[in-house]
């Protein structure tokens, strides 16, 4: 029984992981922007469900609320607002487009091939900070107690987010 | 467990598709959406390494991650909808008034 869920785990990631990157490149070269705005919630969950194998559910709870629940439905609403039909007939692409592809190209061959030969060494079989009774508690510890200071400017930064946004998308009112 | 270095090909080939949207896409939403799919390949990155190292605070700088992407999200929107009003437009090539 362990070691059948130990080998579905070790298959299911790497589905999951060619799924994500054929959902995220929908997301680059969709005609039409709404295909693109599915692709990204597609991508998120897929992206939730990585980060549950690798046995941190928090966060896939978090990636859960905020891409899939927050993030995506302001895109939609966006994409909506400023009627994409309107531009149908303009250019998807860039001029340069076929140099930008072969450039990336090499990115993904050169960082890849970098990674691919560093001698990383195994992973460690039994866990203790992160699996014991669930990462969730870990996590918590951690960023109440040693990150108690980056949390709180990082309250503030989502209020000064929040208030530019506002300030930016109100109508001007007439003097 | 995989082993780490299949999980950083695939994030590199993540980000390289997010920057692959950012150079070549005309739309600034899309443009947006491959930001955050860069943002999220980083995040697959510190996860994976807070799991083979055992040490937490790759989450909990993954949940930093999480929280300067939605405010960047929140702005970057409010600008394209204060684009869009004032050029009825959202085409980067557009917006090129500053080349003079």
């Amino acid at each position: 029984m362990e070691a059948l869920s130990q080998f579905l785990s070790h298959y299911l990631i790497y589905f999951i992981m060619g799924l994500s990157i054929v959902t995220a490149l929908g997301i680059v070269f969709s005609k039409n922007a709404v295909h693109s705005v599915i692709s990204m919630l597609f991508t998120m969950i897929l992206v939730a469900g990585i980060y549950l194998l690798f046995d941190s559910e928090f966060l896939a709870a978090v990636q859960l609320l905020v891409y899939a629940g927050g993030i995506i439905v302001l895109f939609l609403f966006v994409v909506l607002l400023v009627a994409l039909h309107k531009l149908e007939n303009l250019r998807l692409y860039n001029t340069y487009s076929l140099v930008s592809i072969i450039l990336v190209l090499a990115l993904i061959v050169i960082l890849g091939a970098t990674f691919y030969v560093m001698p990383f060494g195994e992973a460690p079989k039994i866990v203790h900070n992160i699996v014991a009774g669930g990462s969730t508690e870990a996590v918590a510890m951690t960023l109440y107690t040693k990150f108690i200071l980056p949390f709180e400017i990082a309250s503030v930064l989502l209020l000064v987010a929040l208030i530019g946004a506002i300030i930016l998308t109100k109508a001007r009112t007439e003097q | 467990m995989i082993p780490i270095s299949h999980v950083l090909v695939y994030t590199t080939v993540l980000f390289a598709i997010g920057v692959l949207g950012v150079l070549i896409r005309r739309n600034a939403l899309i443009m947006l959406m491959s930001l955050e799919l860069m943002m999220n390949a980083a995040n697959v990155n510190l996860i994976a390494f807070s799991r083979y190292l055992d040490n937490v605070a790759g989450q909990v700088f993954a949940i930093f991650v999480m929280c300067v992407a939605a405010s960047e999200v929140a702005i970057g929107l409010a600008i394209a909808v204060a684009l869009y009003r004032n050029k009825n437009s959202i085409q980067i090539d557009h917006f090129n008034e500053l080349k003079g």
